[in-house]
């Protein structure tokens, strides 16, 4: 789905020569991605913004051995270390839990499109905050195949290279994930379908 | 045998999110259709995880709070966070540096010398004398040997001094690892100070490896606590 583009093949080899304008160019293309994975893995915007920092200072020290193919996997893979060191940095240090309800401000972020009318807004608002918080409870690897594939919109094969894993690992990781999100949402009520007794 | 939830559902979660992703075969998708056409259960499953799929897909892209390019400065500037880098495990292990690897060799070594002095030397068993067999061994042997005992080494000092002053010490059993009488001579070499020498270096050895692991495991655990508490205090 998303081989090297051919201006990040230059913007890569003009950043292996130490071009840091070059890298820069690299972060405004990919910025917006690698926060929202972190933000994602988070739910905590400050921890967030210091995960994508890191990723990209982390980025630019290694991208001497970045052999291709794909700048992104590689990439998001940085930031998803970043993210889960933030996550075990901030267990050991929980000023803010990363499991307590989302607050007004993490969740205005999930604001959707003003567009749809204010009924449909303040539905899917409280829609991304169910699964927002069900994504929470999930084990790392889960989550960040279920962001990657889900959110992110990324097909299993860069799942796998993000994830350094195979094929097989990640579909299950994403069934178990789905299943652990859909278990969670059903016995909150959140799921269940028009008409119909939820499954158990 | 599989149970009868699973014979009247086949197909799993993960069967099921594959399908939802168009990750199943053509056969293999349309089995699960023909299923879901006459299971309610497994259809309503189905549109569960689709709602699961979709409400996920419906999560906004926040735009980025701030640009994160890179200033000159603190690209120059050293980090003492922990590496996150794609090969982060590896930079982890060097990062314990020079100290770290010779510990590690020195552990190695005490384990590997101590291992192979201790076969050498720890059991204070001549060579040619079988260890002691299981009780699968002897019933076995003794059946292999029928009526026909094979010769016993002598007894141990203790053992003789207990039978010099009457008490019964039982007739052995026939020993399967007992030497042919070929081997016997050696075999039978009174072990007495040789196995005491050998028990008494076993245990300086033991006692060495285990002082040897329990200052390596002291020094890793003072290093990775020192390098937190400078990460935490960066």
């Amino acid at each position: 789905m998303h081989a090297a583009a051919p201006e990040d093949s230059r913007l890569v080899t003009l950043s292996q020569e130490g071009d840091l304008a070059a890298f820069n160019a690299l972060v405004e293309t990919y910025q917006r991605q690698v926060y929202n994975l972190c933000w994602r893995m988070l739910s905590l915007r400050e921890a967030a913004e210091d995960a994508t920092q890191e990723a990209f200072l982390s980025a630019y020290r290694n991208i001497r051995q970045f052999r291709g193919p794909s700048f992104r996997a590689w990439l998001l893979r940085i930031a998803a270390n970043a993210a889960i060191d933030e996550l075990r940095r901030r267990r050991r240090r929980p000023q803010v839990s990363l499991e307590a309800p989302l607050s007004s401000s993490e969740t205005a972020l999930d604001l959707p499109d003003p567009s749809a009318g204010p009924e449909e807004c303040a539905l899917r608002l409280e829609q991304a905050r169910h699964i927002r918080a069900a994504l929470l409870t999930l084990p790392p690897d889960q989550r960040l195949s279920v962001i990657l594939a889900d959110v992110q919109g990324l097909s299993y094969e860069e799942v796998g290279r993000v994830m350094g894993s195979s094929l097989g690992t990640v579909k299950s990781r994403i069934s178990r994930g789905r299943a652990r999100l859909r278990r969670y949402l059903l016995e909150r009520g959140e799921l269940s379908l028009p008409g119909q007794r939820p499954i158990q | 045998m599989r149970n009868p939830f699973a014979r009247r559902h086949p197909f799993g979660e993960e069967e099921l999110s594959s399908y939802l992703d168009g990750q199943l075969s053509p056969a293999e998708s349309a089995r699960l259709e023909e299923h879901l056409a006459s299971c309610e259960l497994c259809g309503r499953h189905l549109e569960e995880l689709r709602a699961v799929v979709d409400g996920l897909r419906a999560l906004p892209s926040a735009p980025a709070p701030r640009s994160f390019a890179l200033r000159p400065e603190q690209v120059e500037a050293p980090t003492r966070r922990a590496p996150v880098g794609p090969d982060a495990w590896a930079q982890r292990a060097s990062a314990f540096g020079p100290v770290g690897v010779a510990a590690a060799a020195l552990l190695l070594f005490f384990v590997l010398v101590g291992v192979d002095l201790g076969t050498l030397g720890g059991k204070g068993a001549p060579e040619g004398v079988a260890p002691a067999p299981s009780v699968e061994e002897a019933y076995e042997a003794g059946q292999a040997l029928g009526a026909a005992p094979a010769p016993t080494p002598a007894p141990a000092p203790a053992e003789r001094a207990a039978t010099d002053e009457g008490e019964k010490v039982g007739t052995p059993e026939p020993s399967v690892g007992a030497p042919t009488p070929a081997e016997a001579p050696a075999a039978m070499a009174p072990p007495g100070a040789a196995e005491e020498e050998g028990h008494a270096g076993r245990w300086v050895l033991r006692g060495f490896q285990g002082a040897a692991g329990a200052a390596f495991l002291a020094a890793m655990a003072a290093l990775v606590w020192q390098r937190r508490r400078g990460a935490d205090h960066r």
